[in-house]
């Protein structure tokens, strides 16, 4: 009786160990991901938005503006500007600061330059500011190696009008020739 | 526009009869040749003829080595050769090349469904790229339209049209996920397609026979075959060319996304990336932990495509 059951653990440990080394063949993420060579590296940089934006310096025109004059509305002399980010966000001074139309500002008042005008739009939105941050949303041109671009906020959204346009789908794939559409047989 | 189409198609049909008609009657005289010289009896006459009605560059295509085994001269060789075919055929003059893999790179997408809005931009210009067949059209990259709430790819839709995003509806890139345990490369009985150091699965066109095992093998459709001898007008050809990946492929093989590698192995980043004009694709050096893609896996929720089967796909998608 004992030498029948020792014959069986014995199998047993033998199947256990054929076991083991099926599972070695198979590679898994750790075998791959092994680098032996130090990976190339990718210098990314922000766009800037000060030589991008038309008409910037604003003081170009506007030496000084009464603050009275950045009205509720919209701006009065900026026609292109359509102010539709969010309901009840229509307050210029909100973002820009009147007495520095070269900057603009934090809600807690500390001028921030249009080169970092991302910092403004975290204000609100943290969770996507957090995603640009580590990569996970927005554009970077360039090259994975060496010099990248990472566009800004304002690169993609305008900042008065935030909200990305449709766009129309370019032409699909021919359909099969005999093909039966899909909502013929469902 | 619309009749500038119907042009078009008109113009297709006709160019597709008259080379149909040609190819009939290539083959009858060769038939009647054929029989002509086995009436005659002489079988050395045959041979003679066959090897002169080969060009020396075929029978070089015939006794070429496995790309792994060619050393640097032996690779130009076949460069030039490909290229004077390209020459002889469509008349376009290349740069044909092929980098080897970066090294301490390993490539990865990694692709933001809720930022895709499927307006296959980058569907166009990978055809533009890697200069594939336009008639039968061969696309690496098909987008799946799907209901929000729900994730059945054989519910999707893959030829949606219109103006995108749709309502309640988004939408899911495929394409060749260039798996690190991949199931196509085991298949093949020639060996005419392997993984590179870099993680790209490449394929040596000159190599494949066309058996299409590894179209079979793919969980993904990833891999396409050239049916007929793929249709590119000689203005719409990509000339910065490499011999594993976007040169014009013969008839008979299988070709599949090979993240731009003429492009990525220099340090660019592929076509679709580029082109994507809403950000979703992220492109990157996985084995860089301050990479977009490293940082993305790391930190988001990110998915890969039927992760049960094992394959270790290399393309992550995440919603954020």
């Amino acid at each position: 009786m004992k030498t029948t059951v020792n014959h069986k653990s014995v199998y047993f440990a033998l199947l256990g160990v054929l076991l083991l080394l099926s599972g070695c063949r198979s590679p898994s993420h750790k075998d791959v991901a092994k680098a032996t060579v130090p990976p190339p590296q990718q210098n990314v940089t922000v766009v800037a938005r000060e030589g991008r934006i038309v008409d910037f310096p604003c003081s170009k025109c506007h030496d000084k503006v009464v603050p009275s004059e950045m009205s509720n509305d919209g701006a009065k002399k900026h026609k292109d500007i359509a102010l539709d980010h969010y309901p009840g966000m229509n307050q210029c001074q909100l973002c820009h600061d009147p007495n520095n139309m070269d900057q603009l500002k934090r809600i807690t008042l500390e001028p921030v330059s249009f080169d970092v005008s991302y910092e403004i739009c975290g204000q609100c939105h943290g969770e996507k500011i957090r995603d640009w941050k580590i990569g996970a949303h927005g554009k970077t041109v360039g090259g994975w190696m060496g010099e990248a671009q990472k566009l800004s906020c304002a690169g993609c959204h305008n900042p008065h009008t935030p909200r990305r346009p449709k766009m129309q789908a370019l032409a699909p794939p021919p359909f099969p020739a005999g093909g039966i559409p899909k909502r013929d047989y469902q | 526009m619309k009749k500038d189409e119907g042009k078009n198609t008109q113009d297709r049909m006709g160019r597709r009869l008259k080379k149909m008609a040609e190819i009939k009657m290539a083959e009858t005289s060769t038939r009647r040749g054929f029989l002509k010289t086995l009436s005659a009896g002489a079988a050395a006459v045959g041979i003679a003829s066959t090897t002169s009605g080969c060009a020396t560059g075929s029978m070089d295509k015939f006794f070429q080595k496995h790309y792994k085994e060619m050393t640097a001269e032996e690779k130009e060789k076949v460069f030039a050769r490909i290229s004077e075919e390209t020459q002889k055929n469509y008349d376009v003059d290349i740069n044909l090349k092929d980098p080897p893999p970066v090294p301490g790179a390993r490539f990865a997408f990694a692709i933001s469904l809720s930022v895709c809005n499927g307006n296959r931009a980058c569907v166009h210009a990978c055809v533009k790229e890697n200069n594939q067949g336009r008639d039968p059209a061969i696309q690496y990259i098909r987008v799946v339209e799907l209901d929000r709430g729900t994730f059945n790819l054989e519910e999707g839709d893959i030829y949606y049209e219109g103006e995108v995003p749709k309502k309640d509806k988004f939408y899911l890139p495929m394409q060749c996920n260039q798996c690190d345990n991949p199931p196509c490369t085991k298949v093949c009985p020639v060996e005419a397609t392997w993984k590179g150091d870099d993680g790209i699965v490449v394929i040596d066109y000159d190599w494949c026979i066309g058996c299409r095992y590894c179209m079979a093998a793919c969980p993904y459709d990833a891999r396409r075959f050239n049916f007929t001898e793929p249709e590119v007008h000689r203005s719409q050809i990509n000339t910065n060319q490499s011999y594993l990946s976007n040169r014009v492929r013969p008839k008979g093989v299988v070709e599949k996304c090979h993240f731009c590698l003429h492009r990525t192995r220099i340090g660019a980043m592929p076509a679709c990336q580029e082109a994507c004009p809403t950000g979703a694709r992220k492109f990157g050096n996985i084995a860089d932990p301050k990479s977009d893609v490293a940082q993305i896996v790391r930190n988001k929720r990110v998915f890969v495509l039927k992760e049960e089967l094992g394959t270790i796909p290399n393309i992550y998608y995440y919603f954020d």
